[in-house]
């Protein structure tokens, strides 16, 4: 895994984090690199992770967002078992029958298999049938209390709220007084008195419409420090930590005999969509049990993969070797050329958004804009980018070519043809090829003021050629739509400069490397 | 489920209540009389993976991450709701920092694009669940203990009085004692002296397990290095297999004792009240006086209600006091709520109110501040617009 999910090579996001490119979405619509940070989720389904049942986002609220059949362990949160044991019970003796008869009844209680924490524990009484529900529910004995208290203020802010209002009212540009007489005139007395229903009031309610609540009482009376803590030996197995209190938020039982089992927190799927064009990037299948996408714009898909190859040592003020290993993931060719930050004007250094928002407009085709989510109707500045906070200690020297990779292809793993013929390449910077991946020689210094056993961190940027348009059966092959995207590249070398031990020669490594390819 | 809690929940307008504490986060949802988790504050990086306090924080930038990468756990893994159009009550000290609540505030509405956010004083707000409009808050939590008198539902900040006497003053205490008593149990059963370090979370167990707050006299006793007759029994704390650490029985008095000793500048979490008291005008104080309601997570301990009591009445007889404050009878209430998440509780009340929509922040508001700052509780500068209205009248 260490492997797969490589912290070495790590790319910048649009929004400015820097995370791995298996971390990374890629929104075809507006052609930016998005990432977790800079995308806007949204709850797609609620499900419980044990019984895998699917809830409606409405029943879920109605259930607190817990599981009504499964539970969590107080003491480990761990899932709960239901277990069953056998009990005989002895009958006694029906009129009729000489002897008492026995009848061996099966019992229900929860168990956790991790902890052996059982329902017994809590004194919660068996149950005789396996349905998951009808547990002993336990309920906040002040629920009462707080609701009219709830009622109690839902009231005076109204009142305040109509206060308001009449004052807006009355501050308002209607100042006539035809609407009082329509409302407080003779004839509307008359006809509200023949009506039978009581008169407006005309002043200002009086207090008496006001629930009553009794407000707390304080007392002298507090809770003294109990006797035992000086004579009752402590025993700590039997006390609860804060995690296993706070597990029952309006109790916090002191001791573990009075926790009881905690309904199972839900679990959600969500989706990721792009916060500047709306489009969803990341859709997983509803169902709680399936495991694909519907759709998945991953950037492994889109953007060509940088690896390092293997370990290396730098040494001081002298140029070390460094082989990335390149492929394409695309279903299209592409080309490949490697930048210096200072040589691209177009991109900021720091703080600064790719500027791909300007080509945006026309790279959505009439048709994508149909499918649109719904749009919003009023639009809100997008969150600022965040600083790319990487320091490079290093340099980096790239090869001034072009590489181009073929696309993607499955079966060529297994072509024993060699492709290096069908391209020019030059032998001193490209060193080997096979499909769509290529092994690219950069060499690499650190900076003077590097300490040693430190990281040399090093950036560049990866300037490739991208398909624009999705292409679809229905498309025309001709209507190419190419354009170059700069990715920005960090490489941290984990291999500290060695002060001492001599440096191995490039070519001795490309020699050994290739050795290796061989066998 | 009793009728009235399915009430609120058909509303449909149910607002996020988060308290966020330096220690612990309080997150539930308008209308409930609990919360729906008490959790640390803590998050995991999702720049490196690892596991992060959020409040420790070099610069805005990372205290910015770190709040989004918590909100987003908070919204996702306990709201399993979509922030945006969510109306969202955020529970603060009145002393809280002005960039940690512009920083909520745009990680809320930059971010997750909520709908709109209220900030209400936790020590106003917690007198909501008792009913009372007037009262001296005595809020200890992890970090500081804070004393607010509020009378007639208005703050009075001149009164105020903080301290950093919370747990983690306790629990610095009690690190200092144990520290040295960790012990190695060999596979030939000796027990060597190790040294070990000792994680935040073991001496919190401790401290939750074993410590109490002694009473006034045994207190008295102690200072001056006597031992009294009867000692609490000691025991020996499990950290793993072989690792142990004996726990005296003074151990487990002294470490509370932190927030009763007078410091330099004869201060306590006790004369912090008698002060806050004093500052107060002549014909509140018998009022504050009769009406203390304590919150945090600190004031649970066993015995502190009943030390603080006591050590409010011998202070009253001291010539510091004794001529100024004419006081005999301190009073507390108890909240329906246990003490550590009566300010959430508060917001809670609040959250189901008209409030919500009458006073919030809206994020067409927000984006129209020009420099994006949440106003102060008490500035009144440059801000005659509906922004101040909308936040301060409370």
């Amino acid at each position: 895994m260490a492997h797969l999910s490589q912290q070495d090579v790590l790319i910048a996001c649009s929004c400015g984090s820097l995370r791995p490119l298996i971390k990374l979405y890629f929104c075809r619509h507006c052609i930016v690199l998005r990432c977790g940070y800079c995308v806007s989720q949204e709850v797609d389904s609620i499900y419980c992770s044990n019984c895998l049942e699917n809830l409606a986002s409405s029943e879920a609220k109605l259930k607190k967002n817990r599981c009504g059949a499964c539970f969590d362990c107080p003491c480990c949160f761990h899932t709960l078992t239901i277990r069953a044991t056998t009990i005989s019970r002895i009958n006694p003796p029906v009129d009729g029958s000489p002897t008492p008869s026995k009848t061996s009844v099966k019992n229900y209680y929860l168990s956790c298999f991790f902890c052996r924490w059982t329902s017994r524990d809590a004194k919660i009484p068996d149950k005789l049938t396996a349905t998951s529900s009808n547990w002993p529910e336990h309920e906040n004995t002040y629920t009462a209390r707080i609701s009219s208290l709830i009622e109690y203020f839902k009231i005076i802010t109204l009142r305040e709220r109509l206060e308001k209002e009449n004052r807006m009212f009355l501050h308002s540009s209607r100042r006539g007084y035809q609407h009082f007489s329509e409302k407080f005139g003779l004839t509307a007395m008359l006809a509200r008195k023949r009506a039978g229903l009581p008169p407006l009031s005309l002043g200002r309610d009086d207090t008496s419409t006001l629930p009553h609540i009794a407000p707390s009482i304080a007392s002298e009376h507090v809770e003294p420090l109990p006797d035992d803590v000086f004579t009752e030996a402590i025993d700590i197995v039997k006390l609860t930590s804060l995690p296993q209190r706070f597990g029952i938020p309006d109790l916090q039982p002191e001791l573990i005999s009075n926790l009881f089992p905690i309904h199972k927190q839900l679990f959600i799927k969500r989706s990721q969509r792009c916060r500047s064009c709306l489009h969803n990037i990341f859709k997983p299948e509803y169902g709680p049990a399936s495991i694909k996408f519907k759709l998945h714009l991953a950037a492994y898909y889109y953007v060509p993969e940088i690896r390092l190859m293997e370990k290396i040592k730098l040494k001081r003020r002298q140029y070390t070797h460094l082989m990335l290993k390149i492929s394409n993931p695309a279903q299209i060719s592409t080309q490949i050329q490697f930048l210096q930050f200072e040589d691209v004007t177009d991109i900021v250094q720091n703080n600064e958004v790719f500027n791909f928002e300007e080509k945006k407009d026309d790279s959505i085709d009439t048709k994508s804009i149909t499918n649109l989510a719904p749009i919003q109707k009023k639009t809100y500045p997008l969150e600022k980018s965040r600083r790319i906070t990487f320091k490079t200690n290093g340099k980096i020297n790239l090869p001034d070519v072009i590489i181009s990779l073929p696309a993607r292809d499955d079966t060529a793993e297994y072509d024993e043809a060699n492709d290096s013929d069908m391209y020019q390449d030059n032998p001193s910077v490209i060193v080997w090829r096979k499909g769509n991946k290529v092994i690219v020689k950069f060499s690499v210094i650190p900076n003077n003021d590097v300490e040693d056993n430190e990281d040399i961190k090093i950036g560049f940027i990866m300037r490739y050629s991208y398909h624009g348009k999705i292409i679809s059966p229905l498309e025309q092959k001709g209507n190419k739509d190419i354009r170059l995207l700069d990715i920005k590249i960090f490489i941290s070398i984990r291999v500290c400069i060695s002060p001492t031990e001599l440096l191995t020669s490039g070519n001795y490594q490309i020699r050994t490397y290739l050795g290796k390819l061989m066998s | 489920m009793p009728a009235y809690d399915s009430m609120s929940l058909i509303s449909d307008k149910q607002c996020i209540i988060i308290d966020i504490g330096y220690k612990y986060t309080k997150f539930g949802f308008s209308g409930e009389s609990n919360p729906r988790c008490i959790i640390p504050t803590e998050t995991i990086s999702s720049d490196t993976g690892k596991y992060k306090i959020v409040f420790n924080y070099k610069d805005t930038d990372e205290l910015y991450t770190n709040l989004v990468d918590f909100i987003h756990m908070l919204f996702f893994k306990y709201a399993l709701v979509h922030p945006k159009e969510k109306r969202v009550v955020i529970v603060e000290s009145l002393l809280s920092p002005s960039v940690i609540r512009n920083t909520l505030a745009s990680v809320l509405f930059d971010h997750f694009e909520v709908t709109s956010i209220i900030f209400l004083p936790s020590h106003v707000i917690s007198l909501y669940t008792l009913g009372i409009n007037t009262g001296l808050v005595v809020d200890v939590g992890f970090q500081e203990a804070i004393v607010i008198p509020i009378y007639e539902g208005i703050p009075v900040l001149k009164a105020w009085q903080a301290l950093p006497l919370g747990s983690k003053a306790v629990e610095l205490a009690l690190r200092d004692r144990i520290q040295n008593k960790i012990k190695l149990i060999t596979e030939k059963g000796e027990e060597v002296m190790n040294s070990f370090c000792l994680f935040d979370t073991i001496v919190e167990d401790i401290k939750v397990k074993s410590c109490f707050v002694t009473t006034l006299e045994r207190a008295k006793l102690l200072a001056n290095g006597k031992i009294p007759k009867l000692q609490p029994p000691a025991f020996r704390y499990r950290i793993d297999g072989s690792t142990v650490i004996d726990i005296e029985s003074i151990d487990r008095e002294l470490p509370f004792e932190t927030l009763f000793e007078q410091d330099n500048d004869q201060m306590s979490l006790s004369t912090m009240i008698l002060d806050s008291i004093l500052k107060c005008s002549i014909d509140m104080r018998k009022q504050l006086a009769e009406n203390i309601v304590l919150l945090g997570g600190t004031v649970m301990t066993k015995g502190f209600k009943a030390r603080l009591k006591e050590e409010l009445l011998s202070l009253i007889k001291q010539p510091k006091y004794s001529d100024k404050l004419f006081i005999n009878v301190f009073k507390f209430h108890n909240p329906p709520a246990k003490e550590n998440y009566v300010a959430w509780l508060g917001g809670s009340i609040c959250g189901a109110t008209d409030m919500i929509s009458m006073k919030s922040l809206t994020r067409d508001t927000y984006c129209e501040m020009n420099n994006n700052t949440i106003p102060d509780w008490c500035s009144l500068t440059n801000r005659s617009d509906s922004v101040i209205q909308k936040i301060l009248q409370l």
